[in-house]
């Protein structure tokens, strides 16, 4: 499946955010709209995660089926600074981590690497087994801010049944349908 | 809203507390014209906070209290054999724990309110059913209540459910060939989520986490009552912790309530009639802390009976591994269970069944486990999806005096005032129920091909989210805290709205019968003033 700026907004209405730019809003399923990434206000230079490097994360976390498009991320993002700005601050702190041990391993940043070189850089950060914790530091950090950060995005705004044949994973608004619906047919 | 936090002037009626005992009596008596001022010790969430409330449920890192501030210093309590925890079911804010509750709501059951005349059993409520009947079709429409009339055991009713009900899951579906084999007739629950849109609510959207936030506002909660209330003039003070009611030199009547702000300001809001709608642990523990020269023991206490009686509703669950795939947390409630054994002839007590749409993990949840990613990602859903179903049973608790709330002494909350202590236990015949219980939902599940792999000890579950009967209802002063009209014996303005007048509890969930006697207390509050 393709993430696009559609399962963003999708994502985005499930966090009870109205994608909103100069008073145009975008309802889900409207790839037309949904705000820019570039538009000025919503977070200070320098504190906004990267997209590009969000996007290298993503494809790395995200099974292979899964292909994330940067105006996936860019949406997302967006809606996130709308609700809280310092949040994003700690989605880049989080990036920030990775990059910097991304550069301690292997001199070159994140989104240079392999997808093999990516794993290498993030098991090394010990992300697979730290307890995610927004209060933590290191690793801990990481795994809240940016490995579950993502993960919750892909949840809430992934098409059913890419979840492991789950039709309606819990924070998506998924009709009361599903639950009643045969197996293996 | 207010920001203030300053007493009404000419208060007719003070509302303590703004769950549903308190706010529907204060949108009541505000409809009518009265000025009512609510006193509530949470605070005010507003609805737009709704989804991000659901994010911290959902998201791993935090322990789920966060999601409306439960716990901390404020709500500080002592347990003595048994360790109840409260702080995980009770919500202190407008709205009270509805905010987080499952929303089902069926009605208590005609032998409820017989115990003692039919078995020998408790005692019997000063109420027949068909004395609460029509409150509780009033309350189903006030909380808007989806529901079937499909439940064999159900008390009669004379009217459709305000909306039609949920249908059962493809996961009922595969526990019901399992009733069928072992004798269980299977039923829709009646819940307070809209299933069509209703008094200005969504129909409910499927986000799946009912418990402990429903982002859509399908799901009723009492804050609803309490903006109504709020459009017909009522005032509420958010973050107001009562800690005392004074009564007059008669001590007859009650004058004036005292409470606490966040700054530690004290203020005294008086009223001429006071409804206290705490719940059944800070109903008796605000009784208590109003003891007087006049009162020694407490208020409204001269029977001896507040803070006993003390009754829950221990949940035992059972989980076992089935052959079939189930569909599992794609919808956040439960659409069936069972009254089979609504009885106290089979069995000691009766007991609801509930079969689970919850039982196993949600994916957020599943990925918590996974040390992998990419292709990996998903390998623990192997493991932990797909696997499971499981039963869980609510059991009825007879009273029992000793089962009771009381002041822990020295131990104090953040303004200093002593908290409560909960002595609570389970007797034998709750026990022996629960056994009984467990033993046929291992049957249930063993039908369906499945096998046990986990039952819960009920020496251990605790009494659950539904805490009732430590202020009850009775005609005889001499043994019971508020007449049949819900007023205390010992006082003639003061009115209690809360489970804590339960004489029984059943086997049902109690917050349909917590609404119907609020609509009934706001009728005597009315027929007073």
């Amino acid at each position: 499946m393709k993430l696009t700026r559609r399962n963003a907004v999708t994502a985005l209405t499930a966090m009870g955010v109205s994608v909103s730019v100069a008073g145009c809003t975008a309802p889900v399923g409207d790839d037309s709209a949904g705000g820019d990434i570039d538009e000025p206000g919503h977070t200070t230079p320098g504190d906004e995660p990267p997209v590009d490097g969000l996007v290298a994360t993503a494809e790395t976390l995200y099974p292979s089926s899964v292909e994330v498009t940067a105006e996936f991320v860019e949406t997302y993002v967006h809606g996130r600074a709308i609700v809280d700005e310092a949040y994003l601050v700690e989605i880049a702190r989080a990036y920030a981590t990775v990059d910097e041990h991304a550069h301690e391993v292997s001199g070159e940043p994140f989104v240079e690497l392999t997808g093999a070189e990516r794993d290498e850089v993030l098991e090394d950060l010990g992300v697979g087994t730290a307890t995610p914790n927004p209060d933590g530091g290191g690793s801990e950090h990481v795994r809240f801010y940016l490995f579950e950060e993502l993960l919750y995005a892909f949840f809430v705004s992934a098409e059913p049944a890419a979840v492991y044949d789950h039709l309606n994973p819990p924070g998506r608004p998924g009709g009361t349908e599903t639950y009643r619906e045969a197996i293996g047919e | 809203m207010s920001a203030e936090r300053t007493p009404e002037d000419d208060a007719d009626v003070c509302v303590i507390g703004s769950g549903p005992g308190g706010a529907l009596v204060a949108a009541d008596l505000a409809a009518r014209g009265y000025s009512v001022v609510i006193l509530e010790a949470g605070r005010w969430f507003d609805p737009d906070e709704r989804h991000v409330q659901m994010e911290l449920a959902l998201r791993n890192g935090y322990d789920g209290l966060e999601v409306w501030e439960m716990g901390g210093e404020r709500d500080e309590y002592l347990t003595l054999e048994y360790d109840v925890p409260l702080n995980t079911e009770r919500v202190k804010g407008v709205g009270g724990t509805t905010l987080h509750w499952g929303a089902v709501t069926p009605r208590l059951h005609e032998e409820d309110f017989e115990m003692e005349t039919r078995y020998g059993l408790a005692r019997d409520w000063p109420l027949e059913y068909d004395d609460l009947r029509p409150y509780y079709a009033a309350a189903e429409r006030e909380l808007g209540v989806s529901g079937d009339e499909d439940n064999p055991f159900a008390p009669p009713r004379s009217e459709p459910y305000p909306m039609e009900g949920f249908p059962a899951s493809q996961a009922d579906s595969v526990y019901a060939r399992g009733c069928e084999d072992v004798g269980v007739r299977m039923h829709t629950a009646p819940h307070a989520i809209a299933s069509e849109p209703y008094d200005g609510r969504s129909p409910c959207q499927g986000y799946g986490t009912c418990i402990p936030v429903c982002p859509s506002g399908a799901k009723y909660s009492a804050d609803v009552h309490v903006r109504k209330a709020e459009a017909d003039g009522a005032r509420v003070i958010d973050r107001a912790q009562v800690h005392r009611l004074e009564h007059d030199s008669t001590g007859e009547t009650l004058e004036r309530a005292h409470y606490t702000t966040p700054d530690g300001t004290e203020y005294e809001q008086a009223a001429d009639a006071f409804v206290v709608a705490c719940g059944a642990i800070e109903t008796p523990r605000l009784l208590l802390l109003s003891a007087s020269d006049a009162h020694p023991d407490g208020l409204a206490n001269s029977s001896g009976q507040v803070g006993r009686n003390l009754m829950g509703h221990p949940y035992v669950t059972t989980v076992a591994a089935l052959e079939e795939r189930t569909r599992q947390n794609e919808i956040g409630f439960t659409t069936s269970i069972s009254h089979e054994f609504y009885d106290h002839e089979e069995v000691p007590t009766s007991f609801q069944f509930e079969f689970s749409n919850v039982a196993e993990y949600a994916p957020m949840e599943i990925v918590s486990f996974t040390e992998e990613w990419g292709d990996d990602l998903f390998e623990p859903f192997d493991t932990h999806y797909g696997q499971v179903g499981s039963i869980v049973t609510a059991v009825e608790q007879l009273p029992d005096p000793d089962n009771r709330v009381t002041l822990a002494g020295s131990r104090t909350d953040n303004h200093g005032r002593p908290i409560p202590m909960v002595d609570w236990h389970l007797g034998e015949r709750e026990l022996e129920t629960a056994a009984f219980a467990q033993e046929v939902a291992a049957d249930i599940l063993t039908a369906i091909d499945g096998e046990v792999v986990w039952q819960s000890d009920p020496e251990t579950v605790g009494m659950g989210a539904h805490h009732m009967g430590t202020t009850r209802m009775g005609t005889d002063p001499d043994e019971s805290v508020v007449s049949p009209e819900l007023r205390a014996h010992d006082l003639e303005n003061l009115y209690i709205s809360s489970a804590s007048t339960f004489v029984t509890g059943g086997a049902v969930n109690p917050t349909l019968t917590i609404a119907a006697l609020a609509l009934k207390v706001a009728d005597h509050v009315d027929g007073r003033l």
